[in-house]
């Protein structure tokens, strides 16, 4: 009986939230999903055309811009900042003097918005004012960092504001995890004269699996709302070049004016990353339950 | 048994509480607030003479600014559908007051504007771009005029120049400028400030005829040769710009012409009021032509439009704001400030500098058109897209104009 009511109360108190779930993240999805075979353009219609606007989506030169971004910037953001993470990690391990100060400067990246990244790297990497003068005032003239008024290498320019926003987070959860690898393990190592490098790579991170999805999926949420940091940053410039699907989203809906087309945008770009992830995350989960 | 029916009433409860929340939370938030992006320093200072109007007749004003137009009108658009519109936002008024009056999202203000008899008080052109359908859905404030050439007479004259009257003087003077070690020609680096300077290379390159033509949307004017020559002209410019342009926003660029880094700026009217505020004497520091050669002046219309609201007293309050808005005196006074032209016909000149004089001149005896950012945001936003993507990349003028026309098509 006591269990009893206890159930109702709990699920009574977790309703709203199910409804607005329901409601706000399913409803409109769903809407958005509907509006992309419509032909809406300042507001919403419900005009059936078919898949007029996934046909027009991919044949706009700044979709395939910015929809081949995602996963240039994508893929080196994950593979980097959990690359410079796991390194920074593994050598703050080894119980380096004044761990705490080196600590709160990799981490300070971090307490800093994406919108004030982007415009620190902005000025950095202006080559009228930032690192490239600097150096070519040193007298080192052939220094050249002109990535973000280059439309081919401004995506690059980017993943590098992000991994330094990034990485230090990632560094956190991989000691995190270190500091939790047992003992006795450590202890067995030195018996056997494991040289350091190999027990880290074959023993002790393979135990970090578990930390590694965490830092996967916090990463990858960062790479689809990418928006803040392109925007403050280059504003998807110079031209289209640094564009990614959210900007390009945001811009159809509201500036330009053709809600169908930027929901068309959203449905491509939500089911590429499903794809991407679900995959591994399907992998990860069942290699635990089993 | 009991505590099912209990519960189904709970749920019924929670269900009726959640679902009037969300309804009500709408109106709960209702402010009479005023949207708009004039946040440079003469910007907010010629909205303060409308703000002082207002409030001087017994208004109380509520400041709501935002960056840019694009925010603004984003954060509004949602405010609207969900039934917390704004009393009055800032708008281009024309393609856009009309196409947000068509999708329902604004109040007419014709009454005031009837009783105060607009139609008489303002030129033809600008009070039929305030109506969807024979009514007022804007009160206009400003005519602005776009298409201006900013020069720093300091630095021609260091490099040896005379200030250029013609397209072709103006492409010879660009060298001569970079060799004395100066930066010729600013320009930004949004997509907007790459199509003002299109607008003065087509002007320059293909004239008027063709560019009036480009701006009606006529499809064979664009599919022809001279969108490729103007492509050719705009690529030209390229080696007489600075490499820090990616990015950059119009008022650093203004600042490289104030302080005598760069010669040159092509931007609207709104770039005066940096020049004045750096106590830059205009005619003697630095000069403003229209497209010189060109003769046509570029306009558009600055005003504000009253968002769709049900109650009385909100109507009531965006009639007093609209009359405010449209006061002689504020107008002169808010133009003098702001370097723009009021957008009554009966407003005084007195006091105007001689670029406004100049601009005030060519509008009674030149051509004039409307600007492409007065157009509806289709048209407008395929321009910019293929106008940026051009500049930035190595496409060729061809592809360009290949690019304009399936995007046009496309809409």
């Amino acid at each position: 009986m006591w269990n009893r009511s206890y159930l109702l109360t709990s699920q009574l108190v977790l309703l709203p939230t199910l409804i607005i779930v329901v409601y706000f993240l399913w409803g409109f999805t769903i809407y958005t999903g509907f509006l992309s075979f419509t032909d809406s353009k300042f507001l919403p219609n419900h005009n059936w055309v078919g898949l007029k606007q996934y046909y027009l989506l991919w044949s706009n030169a700044r979709w395939l811009t910015a929809y081949g971004n995602l996963f240039i910037f994508g893929g080196l953001y994950l593979l980097i900042c959990v690359l410079l993470g796991g390194l920074l990690a593994v050598l703050m391990d080894q119980e380096v003097l004044f761990e705490n100060l080196f600590r709160t400067v990799y981490l300070y990246p971090m307490s800093l918005s994406l919108v004030v990244t982007g415009l620190s790297w902005q000025w950095l990497l202006n080559p009228t004012l930032g690192l490239q003068k600097i150096l070519n005032d040193f007298g080192f003239h052939g220094f050249a960092l002109d990535w973000i008024v280059s439309s081919q290498y401004s995506i690059y320019a980017v993943v590098l504001a992000a991994v330094w926003h990034g990485s230090g987070l990632i560094m956190i959860l991989f000691l995190a995890g270190l500091r939790a690898v047992d003992e006795d393990i450590w202890k067995s190592i030195n018996v056997e004269g494991v040289p350091a490098w190999k027990a880290y790579l074959w023993i002790i991170l393979p135990q970090l699996r578990p930390i590694l999805l965490a830092a996967i999926l916090l990463l990858t949420f960062n790479v689809v709302r990418s928006f803040d940091l392109v925007v403050a940053m280059t504003s998807g410039g110079p031209g289209f070049s640094s564009d990614v699907p959210a900007k390009y989203i945001y811009d159809y809906f509201f500036s330009r004016s053709n809600i169908a087309r930027g929901a068309a945008a959203a449905v491509c770009t939500v089911l590429t990353v499903l794809f991407i992830i679900s995959p591994y995350l399907y992998f990860e989960l069942r290699k635990r339950n089993d | 048994m009991n505590t099912k029916i209990v519960s189904s009433i709970k749920i019924n409860l929670i269900i009726f509480l959640v679902s009037t929340l969300m309804v009500s939370a709408g109106n709960l938030f209702a402010a009479d607030d005023v949207v708009h992006w004039w946040v440079g320093d003469a910007e907010s200072k010629a909205l303060k003479v409308i703000v002082d109007e207002f409030e001087n007749s017994g208004g109380k004003w509520v400041d709501t600014p935002h960056n840019d137009s694009e925010a603004a009108h984003a954060s509004v658009k949602s405010r609207v559908i969900g039934g917390n519109p704004p009393a009055a936002v800032l708008m281009v008024v024309g393609a856009s007051t009309q196409e947000w009056s068509e999708g329902g999202l604004l109040n007419d203000i014709n009454s005031i504007a009837i009783r105060e008899n607009w139609d008489s008080l303002l030129p033809d052109g600008v009070a039929k771009a305030s109506k969807q359908d024979g009514k007022y859905v804007a009160a206009p404030v400003f005519l602005s005029t776009v298409n201006w050439r900013y020069t720093n007479k300091e630095v021609l004259k260091s490099s040896g120049v005379d200030e250029p009257m013609s397209w072709g003087a103006f492409m010879t003077s660009l060298p001569r400028i970079k060799q004395a070690g100066f930066i010729p020609l600013a320009v930004g680096g949004q997509d907007w400030q790459e199509t003002l300077l299109f607008d003065h290379v087509a002007l320059g390159v293909a004239g008027p005829q063709y560019f009036s033509e480009l701006l009606d949307g006529n499809k064979k004017t664009i599919d022809s040769d001279d969108t490729t020559r103007v492509f050719a002209g705009m690529r030209a410019l390229e080696p007489y710009t600075d490499l820090g342009k990616a990015g950059r926003g119009w008022g650093d660029t203004n600042n490289l012409v104030i302080t005598g880094k760069a010669a040159f700026f092509f931007m609207g009217d709104w770039a005066k009021g940096g020049f004045l505020q750096a106590q830059k004497k205009p005619g003697v520091d630095f000069s403003c032509q229209i497209s010189p050669g060109s003769r046509m002046v570029l306009t558009a219309v600055d005003g504000f439009a009253f968002p769709k609201s049900s109650s009385s007293s909100e109507r009531a309050n965006q009639s007093s704001l609209a009359s405010a808005m449209m006061n002689r005196d504020v107008q002169t006074k808010a133009a003098l400030i702001k370097g723009a032209l009021p957008a009554r016909k009966d407003a005084s000149t007195e006091g105007f500098d001689h670029c406004s004089q100049n601009a005030l001149a060519l509008l009674s005896g030149g051509s004039a058109a409307l600007h492409w950012n007065v157009r509806e945001s289709g048209f407008k936003g395929v321009l910019k897209e293929v106008v940026s993507q051009f500049w930035n990349s190595d496409m060729s003028p061809d592809q360009a104009r290949k690019a304009l026309v399936d995007g046009l098509n496309q809409l």
